[in-house]
C-alpha cells in the first residue's frame, strides 16, 4: 500500500468498479437485439408495437439491475460534482439520441416530402445513422470513463450503415449478440468476484 | 494513551505528520473518502478488502477524531451506513498530504 495514493487513480478506480458488471454492454446489446427482432416482424404497426414494448423493458429492466445486481455487492457512493456532471450530460445525449430516432421514424412513417426524400437516401441516411451511433457511444464512453462502449459504438456504425451484407434484421441481431456476449462474460465475472454480502456485513456495520 | 490518540491531537501541530491518518488502512481509507462525496460501509470493504471488523475498528478511530460522519439509517427495511469525509477530517488529509510530500521532497535533495 503506497503511502501516497493517486487520488485521481483512485477514484477512477472506484468509479470503474461500479461499471465492471457488464450491465452497460447488455443494454446497447439488447437494445440491437431488439431492432433486429422488429425487423423480423411483418406488419408494420405490429413491428413499432414490438419495439416500443420491448425497448422500454429493456430499460427498466436496466434500473432493475442496477439496483438488484450492482448495488448490494458493491454498495452505495456518492462521486463527486464532476463525476455527476459528466453523468448528466450522458443521459441528456441518450435522451436527445432517442428523440431524434423517434421524430425521424415518424416523419418517415406519416408520409410525405420528407418521407420520400428519406427514401430517396436511404444510404445517406444510412451512413448518418451509423456516424450519430458511433458519436453517441463515443460520448459515453469518454463521460463514463467507459472505454469499451467505443467496441459497441464500432458495432453500432457497422450495423447501422448497413456495412454487413445481410438483411437489417439479421445484422441487428448478429450486432447485439456481439456486444452481449463480453457483457454476459463481464456479468459472470462480477457475480463470482462479489457474491451477495452476509446478513451480518450489511446489518451489523460500523 | 494509545498511540493513535495521541495523534488525534498531534494532527494540530505544524509540521508533525498526523500518524492517525499515516498508518495505512485508516490513509487507504481516508483517500477514498476524499475523493468521494460519501460512500457505505460495504463500498469501503469492498473497495480496501477489509474485513468488516477492521474496518468498523478504523471507521471508529476516525469517527472520534472527528475526521469522518458516519451516518447509520433504513433505506426501506434495511440499514445503511453512509460515511463521509468532515471539512475537518479533509483539511488534515489535505495538511498530511502536503506534509508528506515535503518530507519526501527533503528526502531527494540529500
Amino acid at each position: 500500500m503506497s503511502s501516497q495514493p493517486n487520488l485521481k487513480e483512485l477514484e477512477r478506480r472506484a468509479w470503474r468498479s461500479m461499471h465492471d458488471d457488464g450491465l452497460w454492454e447488455l443494454f446497447l446489446g439488447a437494445t440491437l437485439l431488439i431492432l433486429g427482432v422488429s425487423a423480423l416482424v411483418r406488419v408494420e404497426s405490429w413491428a413499432i408495437a414490438v419495439h416500443l414494448i420491448l425497448s422500454v423493458g429493456i430499460v427498466v429492466s436496466m434500473v432493475m439491475a442496477k439496483r438488484l445486481i450492482t448495488v448490494p455487492r458493491m454498495g452505495v457512493v456518492n462521486f463527486g460534482p464532476g463525476r455527476r456532471e459528466k453523468h448528466r450530460k450522458t443521459t441528456a445525449l441518450l435522451l436527445f439520441s432517442f428523440g431524434l430516432g423517434a421524430a425521424l421514424f415518424l416523419a418517415i412513417a406519416s408520409g410525405g416530402s420528407i418521407s420520400t426524400w428519406f427514401r430517396g437516401n436511404l444510404g445517406l441516411v444510412n451512413l448518418f445513422a451509423g456516424v450519430w451511433a458511433l458519436v453517441v457511444c463515443g460520448g459515453m464512453a469518454y463521460w463514463l470513463d467507459h472505454p469499451r462502449l467505443l467496441f459497441a459504438g464500432l458495432v453500432y456504425a457497422a450495423v447501422f450503415s448497413h456495412l454487413l451484407p445481410v438483411g437489417t434484421a439479421m445484422t441487428a441481431l448478429v450486432g447485439g449478440t456481439v456486444i452481449i456476449i463480453p457483457g454476459l462474460i463481464m456479468l459472470i465475472r462480477f457475480l463470482r468476484k462479489y457474491p451477495l454480502p452476509t446478513g451480518a456485513e450489511v446489518h451489523d456495520n460500523g | 494513551m494509545t498511540t493513535d490518540e495521541g495523534n488525534a491531537h498531534s494532527a494540530a501541530q505544524p509540521g508533525v505528520i498526523d500518524r492517525l491518518i499515516h498508518e495505512p488502512a485508516r490513509l487507504m481509507l481516508m483517500s477514498y473518502l476524499y475523493v468521494v462525496d460519501g460512500a457505505d460501509f460495504l463500498f469501503l470493504m469492498r473497495q480496501t478488502g477489509m474485513t468488516q471488523g477492521n474496518l468498523s475498528s478504523h471507521l471508529s478511530k476516525l469517527e472520534q477524531a472527528g475526521y469522518i460522519d458516519v451516518e447509520k439509517k433504513f433505506v426501506g427495511k434495511k440499514p445503511r451506513t453512509m460515511i463521509r469525509a468532515t471539512g475537518e477530517g479533509r483539511e488534515a488529509f489535505q495538511e498530511y498530504r502536503q506534509r508528506m510530500e515535503s518530507i519526501l521532497e527533503e528526502s531527494k535533495g540529500e
